[in-house]
């Protein structure tokens, strides 16, 4: 057994992260190379991700979850936290090099060193007889053998009390679950990860990287533009006037979901942050994660508006219909970011109420804290949440409660695992998860159980949403109406500057795991244009061929194309369909993004 | 005792006490001042000068030892304002405190810890910086 955490505290040597996390998600790139997953947690579509469970910490999640102890879990975090530095904080005294570098490694020496002293000398007072404390002070008096003493004792005595541990979490009736779930338009739904539950597999569904043929949605959008086209040619005045209209109510929306939004961030969270920080630092350590994931989505959230606003606001007559139209587009995806809002709050407080039982050694005096900070976030989520709600029209309450719900239970399908019988990792094709279009959410949520009717309680270890997107090249096929312009002379028969033609677009684009903004709204891409136009007015259809550029979800496209029948150039600018309700196929229904089974 | 790493500055001359302080302070060193001459400050003294026989990333340690608390409001003009401000502290509150490379004070250690291998350390921590 000593030798399993041996092992472990070897592994913690070899990684530099302060605060890891008890599930780290990595993905099998091109070259079959594992990437850690960060943020903005973008995920292949078609990728394979691998899940590692980092046993030490949940063995410390699990002993502190128990009430045998003998040593506050925050000082154990804090001797396990400094030796997982270890070899980082021995290298940084060694370093060598420029000043500026030495310096460099000075602030990192000083940074893994000091949150276990700090900890240590504002206990003084309570443990400076003990053992331990005496060992540790004793050990960094043997100055000529540098900070290995130190180290060692450090390793001695979280070894033996994890030794100790250990046989009451064999025994113990705490449980491990490993949870994913995917959200689609049609709500959230838990797929099975291998090892953690018996979840049944839906099959290998690819989405295709590249467009072959042209989806029968594209070709009723082609027919759309064409209808459009004919109604609209002598007209474009009615057009520009509409999405004009379309672009103020939504400004108008979008200014007072911003001001609710400021006015969360700016009072409920300073509030709330306020309140975390006046207790002990175990308790701020315990929420630490789940209050910056808050943040963070509250933020993205005001970001996102922040970047409609924007477009909306400099709306103009050149530029009304397609930023318009993106505007459209971009207020829908604000309302999914309020659901990560809700669905983050819901952990929160679920972490809140479960805090009480996780702090029982610490609890003396902290307790009232807890509460309080619980009532305040539950205020701040309620009132958030029912101020969005008069504003969002578009929300849709059912598919926020059915995450909610989703997100916070498990299926009974899903293993109750004791600690010996959790695996350290897991492989998960993304493709077995089920159908699923680019954009689409997938969430990991992993918990503690434990079943007593005297202190029971879940508690979360890990929640957290990766997007899925095309990585590298891939593409699409789009319908789109143009308005063609001649670039030497006039069309026949007509005043007009602008002919407006269906078409489709063969769009080619390169995914990237790095940018959310790149790849949900920017979409820039290049391809091929291929219109129907009637430049002589003769009523028969002359094929047009060009390039185009196509931005934000290909809603607006620019491009240069030569009518083959009349040998004219012309530069086109088109737009994606459908518009608003003139069409009747989902927005998001892009050809590239339509799972299809091969099964 | 045996003070390897420990300038003490001369108590009854405060001209010749500030010359030697601003020449220690010159030294590119991590250094902590340990305040008076009471039994918990010679302790300090003994161990904080134990303490800097360890190298950190190339940079040596020393302590000053300014036996006179008085000579402080003399002494402190040379030193900058870190995540204290030097006229927060005081000596008759404070054991000692950090002054790191570009002698800010960054840390005072409170009269009422007992001086260990831990509470020295940690004044030598905070003044492990630039």
């Amino acid at each position: 057994m000593k030798k399993i955490y041996f092992l472990m505290l070897t592994t913690f040597f070899c990684t530099s992260i302060s605060f890891a996390q008890i599930v780290k998600v990595q993905e099998y790139n091109t070259h079959n190379e594992l990437i850690n997953v960060a943020k903005p947690f973008i995920i292949d579509i078609n990728g394979r991700l691998k899940l590692n469970i980092d046993k030490s910490i949940l063995l410390d999640s699990i002993i502190g979850a128990l009430d045998q102890k003998e040593y506050p879990s925050e000082m154990l975090a804090l001797i396990n936290q400094s030796l997982r530095l270890q070899q980082k904080t021995l290298m940084s005294i060694a370093a060598s090099g420029s000043r500026t570098e030495r310096v460099k490694a000075l602030d990192t020496f000083r940074g893994n060193m000091t949150p276990l002293i700090s900890y240590l000398v504002a206990q003084q007072a309570t443990l400076q007889d003990s053992p331990f404390y005496k060992d540790l002070a004793a050990a960094l008096g043997k100055t000529n053998e540098g900070y290995k003493p130190y180290f060692q004792v450090l390793d001695q005595y979280y070894g033996q009390v994890t030794q100790r541990y250990s046989e009451n979490v064999k025994n113990s009736a705490v449980r491990f679950k490993l949870g994913g779930w995917l959200n689609t338009e049609k709500g959230p739904e838990p797929f099975h990860i291998e090892g953690f539950d018996s979840i049944s597999s839906k099959g290998i569904t690819q989405v295709p990287r590249f467009a072959t043929t042209v989806p029968k949605t594209e070709v009723d959008n082609f027919n759309q533009a064409r209808t459009l086209a004919d109604s609209l040619q002598n007209n474009t005045g009615v057009l520009v006037d509409l999405m004009k209209k379309k672009a103020e109510s939504t400004l108008d929306e979008l200014k007072t979901i911003e001001s609710k939004v400021d006015d969360i961030i700016n009072n409920g969270i300073k509030n709330f942050e306020s309140k975390v920080n006046s207790t002990a630092n175990g308790i701020q350590q315990q929420f630490k994660l789940p209050v910056s994931n808050l943040k963070q989505s509250i933020n993205d959230f005001r970001v996102n508006l922040a970047t409609i606003k924007a477009d909306v606001e400099s709306i103009s007559l050149d530029n009304a219909l397609g930023l318009a139209i993106e505007a459209d587009s971009l207020i829908k995806e604000a309302t999914t970011l309020k659901t990560e809002v809700k669905a983050l709050y819901s952990l929160v407080t679920t972490e809140v109420a479960q805090a009480q039982n996780i702090a029982q050694a610490l609890k003396s005096g902290l307790t009232v804290d807890i509460t309080n900070i619980k009532t305040q976030i539950d205020n701040l989520a309620t009132d958030y949440l029912n101020e969005l709600k008069g504003i969002l029209t578009l929300l849709d309450d059912s598919n926020i409660k059915a995450l909610t719900a989703t997100a916070a239970n498990f299926t009974s399908s899903t293993y109750a695992l004791s600690y010996h019988d959790v695996p350290t990792s897991a492989t998960l094709d993304i493709k077995s998860i089920g159908q699923r279009a680019v954009g689409d959410e997938i969430y990991f949520k992993a918990t503690i159980q434990r079943d007593s009717t005297t202190n029971s309680f879940d508690e979360t270890l890990f929640w957290q949403k990766y997007t899925m997107f095309h990585i590298g090249l891939n593409s699409s096929i789009r319908a789109s109406l143009i308005f063609a312009n001649k670039v030497n002379g006039n069309f026949a028969n007509s005043t007009n500057d602008f002919q407006m033609a269906p078409s489709y677009s063969a769009i080619f684009k390169i995914g990237t795991r790095k940018s959310m903004f790149y790849n949900k709204y920017f979409t820039p891409g290049l391809g091929l244009n291929i219109s129907t136009l009637d430049f002589n007015n003769d009523n028969t259809p002359e094929i047009g061929i060009g390039v185009t550029a196509a931005f934000f979800k290909d809603y607006v496209q620019l491009g240069y194309g030569r009518n083959m029948a009349t040998d004219d150039s012309f530069w086109l600018f088109g737009l994606r369909l459908p518009l608003f309700g003139w069409a009747t196929s989902g927005i998001d229904a892009a050809p590239s993004s339509t799972a299809v089974n091969s099964n | 005792m045996a003070l390897e790493n420990t300038v003490s500055i001369p108590i009854d001359d405060l001209n010749a006490a500030e010359a030697l302080f601003i020449s220690t302070l010159a030294n590119d060193k991590i250094s902590i001042i340990i305040f008076g001459d009471t039994e918990k400050s010679k302790l300090a003294i003994t161990l904080a000068d134990n303490l800097a026989n360890a190298v950190t990333s190339g940079f040596h340690r020393q302590v000053i030892w300014v036996k006179d608390p008085s000579q402080w409001n003399t002494l402190r003009t040379h030193l900058r304002n870190g995540t204290l401000s030097v006229h927060d502290i005081d000596p008759r509150e404070s054991i000692g405190v950090s002054i790191t490379l570009s002698n800010k004070t960054e840390y005072a250690l409170d009269i009422s810890k007992t001086p260990d291998n831990l509470t020295l350390t940690l004044v030598f921590l905070n003044a492990s910086k630039a």
